[in-house]
């Protein structure tokens, strides 16, 4: 039977990375965006810092969908000092990154575990591990994704349903393109494999987290590039 | 169907499931089970499928979403979900009253 993933920010950048290369894996996918795009898979209109909204996608799921998967992807960056983050942008950050990652669990995971089975993965960044200064923000909800994922994880574990975080360090994608060359160039010096990733390296790591072989990892943050 | 009836229903359904989740006949469930708290008959996982299984019966039953979402959840004094008496008159309100 196809398994069915769900991938948020499912548009561009690392989701749609990952949902067109599930598709070339055999996966099913299903798409959120908030601005949907052209695309092979459908992709439903919704912002993951709207709980109803995403709620409401999930109700529209036909129940008897054999969910597998989720792949959340969707995510917001804010290269900044903290002391000059308007209070409008660590909204907007924190409801997408963090309050997106809790919404989407508590929305798709019901079922995963009816099913008995599935795969929960979320995207942080290796800068939590790195404390990476002018990304104070970014870097404290991706914190909290990781948080969340490690006690989410042990609240799903007795019905076979894992939770992890992938935390790349940087990947070209949309996320980074106003990022100066020189600033990505640091960052990756401070990885143990010094180079970007690719979304190739991004999708090896998916693929194996949705496997049947990785059932025995959950509540892990797994650092692509290492920290 | 009044609200008493739908309450009945609901604690039949809540007992089957408790008994079904911890393997065991259900004889000695009544509506003050504990579902929460010092002496609960089943732990969060075993909530948890209740709460599922709820949802489903509140569709196919009455035909209406139950929301079992709740700040309260896990306080042993006033949680909705204390017991399977206090879930069954929860669940039930709102499907009477929804």
């Amino acid at each position: 039977m196809r398994r069915t993933l769900l991938v948020t920010g499912a548009s561009r950048g690392l989701g749609r990375a990952v949902a067109e290369r599930a598709i070339a894996a055999g996966y099913d996918v299903i798409g959120i965006a908030r601005k949907p795009a052209e695309a092979p898979f459908p992709i439903h209109a919704c912002d993951v810092a709207d709980a109803a909204a995403v709620k409401a996608v999930a109700s529209r799921l036909p129940r008897e969908m054999p969910l597998w998967g989720v792949v959340n992807a969707a995510g917001v960056a804010s290269m900044n000092l903290a002391l000059m983050t308007p209070p409008a942008t660590v909204s907007k950050v924190i409801a997408t990154n963090l309050m997106g990652a809790i919404h989407v669990s508590q929305a798709f995971a019901p079922a995963l575990i009816r099913a008995k089975a599935g795969r929960i993965i979320h995207f942080s960044t290796i800068a939590v591990p790195l404390g990476l200064a002018g990304e104070a923000v970014y870097v404290a909800s991706k914190a909290g994704v990781e948080g969340f994922a490690r006690a989410f994880a042990r609240e799903v574990a007795g019905f076979g349903v894992t939770v992890n975080c992938i935390a790349p360090g940087p990947i070209d994608t949309d996320l980074i393109a106003k990022v100066p060359a020189e600033a990505i160039d640091r960052i990756v010096r401070r990885q143990v494999v010094q180079r970007k990733g690719t979304p190739e390296d991004v999708w090896n790591l998916v693929a194996f987290l949705l496997s049947e072989q990785s059932a025995m990892i959950s509540g892990e943050v797994l650092h692509l590039g290492g920290a | 169907m009044t609200a008493e009836a739908a309450q009945r229903d609901i604690e039949a359904k809540i007992r089957d499931l408790v008994a079904f989740i911890t393997g065991e006949d259900g004889a000695g469930l009544t509506a003050a089970s504990p579902l929460v708290g010092d002496g609960a008959v089943v732990d969060s996982q075993g909530l948890l499928e209740i709460m599922l299984a709820l949802e489903d019966f509140a569709g196919e039953r009455f035909g209406k979403p139950f929301d079992w979402m709740n700040d309260a959840a896990f306080s042993s004094s006033r949680s909705p979900y204390r017991s399977i008496g206090t879930l069954a008159a929860h669940m039930a309100a709102q499907m009477v009253d929804a």
